[in-house]
């Protein structure tokens, strides 16, 4: 009954193919960018879409990755920091019900849940925006909705929606109950949008620097037990604790019934003899002091940026508005960690001291010029998260000297930046994306060679959530190049209908594709290709480099198989790649860069992106490269591109050539490598097949006389009657020669023994084969085999309590107390599909039990 | 591709149904009776497909089996004796979207309705027919029907009956376009569902004889298959019917058996009379046949006016 979407269809033409030259003529002057043919050229409208992304217009209809749970306790828990909503649903009813016929109206409905919790998350998202905007306060991020809340609402709007009967609501309310409680009370909801990747980040580093500190706290209060309880020991030693003052305290309240003084002057005042040094004393004291005294300062993280985005400041997270962030991230962070210096090398003193290795000639100079570059690992690791957020822009142009310099330095920084896809960040707005060859910051950052690089975006959660974890896991500045696919809104006439998708009633008008969706196709198309490089994997590039998630890894372009529907009806199953050109269609900047070829245009000039590019420049010269587009109607096109594009899609390969090559997906070098091995492993095999072929002929031809000679000279001694069958024993005896080595180790059992051994192993075989054959088996609990009640109401009918119908309306016990035994064999007896096994009593004060168990037996049977 | 996973489509039903949107009046069979399964087993199948209550239409003779469409909720029909067939094709016919049921008993169909039977099998009109074939006219306590065995002693034939059981599966295969049989047995409700589910399924009319248990007048002939199964024999193949795993402990006999071959299906439905051996699953399939419901429902959307101006426009030929 399931509606399939309909394939998409060439255009109808009324004439025949055209081939007229000048077409052609002016398809070609526009690709090589010739201006005076523009006005004889299509363009093309916003609805166009590459012909791959056709299906996924209305992301309202597409179960993805997005909104996210975001688990409070996600760290502490060993659950995940976040999960697709879509995932958590379901993974959640399948725990509380698993199967496939329980909790059944929630599971029916649960895509209809889904579509009003997201869209009551766009509600409560598009509140919030207008709140914040009349506050003009110019924060530009809201507070995530809470999972429960959202989720309760949903529920109740879907009683209502399906308004059952009060049964079966309750049924429904019961499983609704449970999907709420599934969900911690603090989980909240995260929608895609620009800022999706900081929010996490924030969220990331929240939950583990509570964790670390945790941690901490735990070492410093044991350090500052030990170190109190040594100078204890010494001030004993030293007769403080027999003085009056001392005494007097630890006799407590009856102190005044108690003469201290002359009791003080009776002990004797000084035991031990070897007394700690003053100096070590005053080490120790002022250690404990630092240690006793550290308060913590409560903010964790430290958010810098230029001013395009501010956060939501709380008691733990601070922003901070500056013009050059990597500068002034790298200034705070000196000035946290100096904050913390004291403390770790109390901590680190105090440690000395409990193991008494403190030596003053080492350790004094070490501790006066203790600086973050001393602090290990786990220590730097404490020192407040500091997020710097740079526009690509300003790291690519001027800020490219402080980036590059806090990169070299390797003070454990997060730089996050988001990048545009088809964008050359260090390219002016004004100037064309494509002017100069692009500068890959991520490149870059591989060149400071010690700091992690991400390149990622949250289009791809996971991946970006493993980078981020990796990156504040590890003492090292980080860069985590981000794609979000948010494109400024264009300016569409609130009125117009919908122009990529008629069908989106979203209550905000977005004219453009989805920026989930544009951040997905960046990755698909090679133009924000996914990696990360972790330094403190290893040295080398395979060990550090991880190359996951970017889709056909091994290859130029992604591919897909593609069916439409031509002229006549027939369908056609094609494969078609998702290149740059593909992308760049997606991008309103860059539609200056197609025209429409006319529907009704062949020639054998036209190419498609991926297969023109792989053509040289001499055979690509009579050629026209295109893409096909489809409009919101399911109709294809295809669009010519402009050379400056293509030229773009070379500059976008060469990047992915040197990725792939980093990555060791696809090497030259390799390929060179496997070459040369193949060819001298052929060459070694064929000498040495030749070899033994000669070696064989030969053999073979001595056997063969052999063989002849033998036969040859059996069949004379047989014909000059000689007696067979002493032939035979002899063969025999030969035969049986290598028995007798094989016996020997079974030498200490005679054969009487053995065969005795044998039979008991057969009869203890054949004894666990019938222990482990399924006795009859008997339930002693009374039980419906549901599968196969036939409705007939005999059971039900008897006994309402004990035996109820299931929403299949099928029998099962529902409460085997609520009857008598009696009832159960009685049922059981006139079940007419025999399906009731009443198994044993319950109550063993019931009358007649015996008789009553000998007639349930046949039913206990299965 | 592009992140997204297989099953990308968030499809929301705007309208959802459970089995009490199906379920019409109480139902008034006997306790124990074998209609009880057919009915919940019919709403288990328009829940699961998620049909409409309004787009079906339960269409039924006389007999005990016809008094179904008083216990759905969807559209009904209880005809006169023997009619259900022709009323039926009649609906299909003049309203094509509707989902068409059939319910009908050995009496209705086999004896007074045996012509709209071997009619609405040749018509092949998309529909399902569920035959309730208890081997005994129940509604008018216990007289012979075609089907019921020979020696049965009832209020017709106290000395036991004379004749054979009509064979109703050789005959519905030798109809001309018959494009699904099959039979099965009613105290079997999981192979029951999938049994109706496939003749639901089937595009053209599925014949499905139900053999069902009438426990008040003929317990005994349905006893004795429940006791000793080894009589049925179950067909299986993989364009079959799907037997769901451990259901066929419940039956010792088994065979392999393609429902597009014609001829090994006559001989397993000859071997019911000749051998007393029972087949259950699908005996027939073919896809290929054309349903006149196709034919006979063009220009049921002509508006009044063109059949107006048509009939005006006929009538004009005959202008003096």
């Amino acid at each position: 009954m399931s509606s399939s979407p309909s394939l998409p269809t060439l255009p109808k033409t009324e004439s025949a193919p055209k081939t007229e030259p000048e077409i052609l003529h002016t398809l070609h002057h526009f690709h090589l960018g010739d201006p005076s043919v523009e006005r004889d050229t299509e363009e093309i409208s916003s609805d166009h879409l590459p012909a791959l992304l056709n299906p996924f217009r209305d992301t309202s209809k597409i179960r993805y990755d997005y909104p996210l749970v975001l688990f409070a306790n996600g760290g502490e828990s060993g659950k995940h920091y976040a999960q697709p909503l879509t995932s958590h649903l379901s993974e959640s009813i399948e725990t509380f019900s698993p199967g496939k016929n329980s909790a059944r109206f929630l599971k029916d409905n649960i895509s209809w849940i889904e579509r009003e919790m997201r869209e009551l998350i766009e509600e409560h998202n598009l509140t919030q925006n207008i709140e914040k905007k009349s506050l003009s306060n110019g924060s530009n991020n809201s507070t995530e909705p809470l999972a429960t809340d959202i989720l309760k609402q949903a529920a109740a709007s879907l009683q209502q929606h399906l308004n059952l009967s009060p049964e079966n609501r309750e049924t429904l309310q019961e499983s609704l109950d449970q999907l709420v409680n599934s969900f911690s009370q603090e989980d909240r909801i995260l929608s895609y949008d620009r800022y999706t990747a900081t929010k996490l980040m924030i969220h990331l580093v929240h939950q583990r620097s509570a964790e670390r500190w945790g941690k901490f706290e735990k070492e410093r209060d044991s350090l500052i037990r030990q170190l109190t309880q040594i100078i204890e020991v010494e001030k004993h030693k030293r007769g403080d604790a027999l003085g009056t003052e001392a005494l007097e305290k630890s006799v407590g309240s009856n102190a005044s019934h108690f003469n201290p003084a002359a009791f003080s002057s009776i002990l004797p005042n000084k035991s031990g003899t070897i007394v700690i040094p003053p100096e070590r004393m005053e080490r120790m004291d002022s250690a404990l002091k630092i240690l006793n005294q550290f308060k913590r300062s409560s903010i964790q993280l430290y958010f810098i940026h230029t001013g395009d985005y501010s956060v939501d400041e709380n008691k733990t997270i601070k922003g901070e508005v500056a013009k050059d962030p990597c500068s002034r991230s790298a200034d705070l962070f000196d000035q946290e960690a100096a904050k913390l210096s004291s403390l770790f090398s109390a901590c680190r003193i105090a440690k000395l001291e409990v193991s008494n290795q403190y030596s003053a000639t080492i350790h004094d100079p070490w501790f006066n010029n203790f600086g973050w570059e001393a602090f290990s690992e786990q220590e730097l690791l404490l020192v407040p998260a500091i997020i710097a957020l740079e526009p690509a822009n300003r790291l690519a142009q001027e800020g490219l000297s402080s980036f590059s310099q806090l990169l070299g330095s390797g003070r454990p920084i997060q730089i996050m930046s988001r990048v545009k896809g088809h964008a050359n960040p260090a390219a002016t707005e004004k100037s064309s994306p494509f002017r100069d060859f692009r500068l890959e910051l991520g490149y870059i950052a591989m060149a400071h060679r010690q700091c992690y690089v991400a390149q990622s975006s949250a289009a791809r959660y996971q991946h970006l959530i493993q980078g981020f974890i990796e990156a504040t896991e590890i003492p090292r500045t980080a860069i985590h190049l981000i794609n979000t696919g948010v494109q400024e809104q264009s300016t569409i006439h609130e009125e117009d209908p919908h122009l990529i998708s008629p069908n989106i009633t979203k209550s905000k008008k977005q004219f453009l594709l989805d920026p989930w969706m544009v951040s997905s196709a960046a990755l698909e198309s090679r133009v924000h290709p996914f990696f990360r490089i972790n330094p403190e994997s290893g040295d080398t590039f395979a060990e550090r480099m991880n190359f996951s998630v970017n889709p056909q890894p091994d290859r130029d372009w992604a591919t897909h198989p593609f069916s439409y529907r031509d002229e006549s009806g027939d369908v056609t199953h094609t494969e078609l790649a998702f290149t740059f050109a593909d992308y760049a269609l997606l991008v309103p900047k860059l539609r200056s860069h197609f025209r429409l070829i006319p529907d009704n245009f062949e020639s054998d000039s036209l190419s498609p992106v991926a297969e023109y590019l792989t053509h040289n420049e001499t055979t690509r010269f009579s050629l026209i490269p295109f893409v096909w587009t489809m409009n919101r109607d399911n109709v294809m096109h295809r669009a010519v591109v402009s050379r400056e594009l293509i030229l773009a899609c070379r500059d976008r390969l060469n990047y992915w050539h040197t990725l792939q090559e980093i990555a060791g997906v696809k090497s030259p070098h390799i390929e060179q490598a496997i070459n040369d091995t193949t060819l001298t492993i052929e060459a070694r095999k064929n000498s040495e097949i030749s070899e033994l072929k000669t070696v064989h002929t030969s053999e073979l031809q001595e056997l063969q006389n052999d063989a002849t000679t033998k036969v040859m000279g059996q069949l004379a001694q047989v014909l000059m009657g000689m007696n067979p069958a002493a032939m035979q024993g002899d063969s025999t005896s030969s035969r049986n020669s290598s028995i007798p080595q094989s016996s020997s180790e079974t030498e200490s059992s005679s054969p009487a023994e053995s065969e005795e051994s044998a039979t008991e192993d057969n009869s203890e075989q054949s004894e666990t084969v019938a222990a482990s054959e399924p006795a009859a088996e008997v339930s002693e609990d009374p039980w419906i085999e549901t599968m196969l009640c036939t409705t007939c109401n005999d059971c039900t009918n008897m006994n309402p309590q004990m035996f109820v119908y299931n929403d299949d309306k099928q029998a099962y016990i529902a409460d085997p107390n609520a009857g008598t035994y009696a009832e159960l064999v009685e049922a059981a007896e006139i079940c007419p599909s025999r399906c009731i096994h009443p198994g044993l009593p319950l109550n063993s004060s019931e009358a007649d039990l015996d008789e009553l168990i000998e007639r349930a037996a046949p039913f206990n049977q299965i | 591709m592009f992140g997204i996973k297989a099953d990308w489509s968030l499809d929301i039903q705007e309208r959802y149904f459970t089995i009490d949107d199906y379920e019409g009046n109480e139902a008034r069979w006997c306790d124990g009776c074998g209609d009880h399964a057919v009915l919940a087993t019919a709403h288990r199948i328009l829940r699961d497909a998620q049909l409409p209550p309004e787009k079906s239409v339960f269409i039924s003779g006389i007999g005990c089996s016809s008094r179904m469409p008083h216990y759905m909720a969807t559209y009904g029909l209880h005809g006169t004796h023997g009619r259900a067939l022709p009323l039926a094709c009649g609906v299909k016919s003049r309203r094509p979207e509707l989902d068409v049921w059939v319910a009908t008993g050995d009496g209705d169909c086999f004896s007074i309705g045996a012509g709209h039977w071997i009619h609405a099998v040749r018509y092949n009109m998309d529909m399902t027919i569920l035959i309730f074939d208890n081997q005994i006219y129940g509604l008018t306590k216990k007289q012979t029907s075609p089907t019921s065995p020979i020696d049965l002693k009832t209020n017709t034939h106290p000395e036991g009956s004379f004749l054979d059981a009509l064979n109703p599966l050789t005959v519905t295969l030798g109809i001309t376009n018959a494009s699904f049989v099959a039979q099965v047995i009613d105290w079997n409700p999981p192979l029951l569902y999938e049994t109706l589910k496939a003749a639901h399924e089937h595009k053209g009319t599925s014949f499905v004889r139900i053999i069902q248990r009438c426990p008040v007048f003929v317990d005994g002939i349905t006893k004795e298959l429940q006791n000793d199964s080894s009589k049925l024999l179950l067909l299986k193949h993989h364009d079959g019917i799907p037997v769901a795993a451990g259901l066929e402990r419940l039956f010792p006999e088994s065979r392999e058996h393609d429902p597009s071959d014609m001829t090994t299906a006559l001989d397993i439905a000859r071997d019911e009379t000749t051998k007393g051996i029972i087949p259950v699953g699908l005996l027939y399939k073919n896809e290929d046949i054309p349903c006149y419901s196709d034919l006979s429902a063009l220009g049921h959307d002509i508006t009044d006016e063109d059949k107006i101006a048509a009939t005006n426009k006929a009538l004009d030929a005959f202008a003096i």
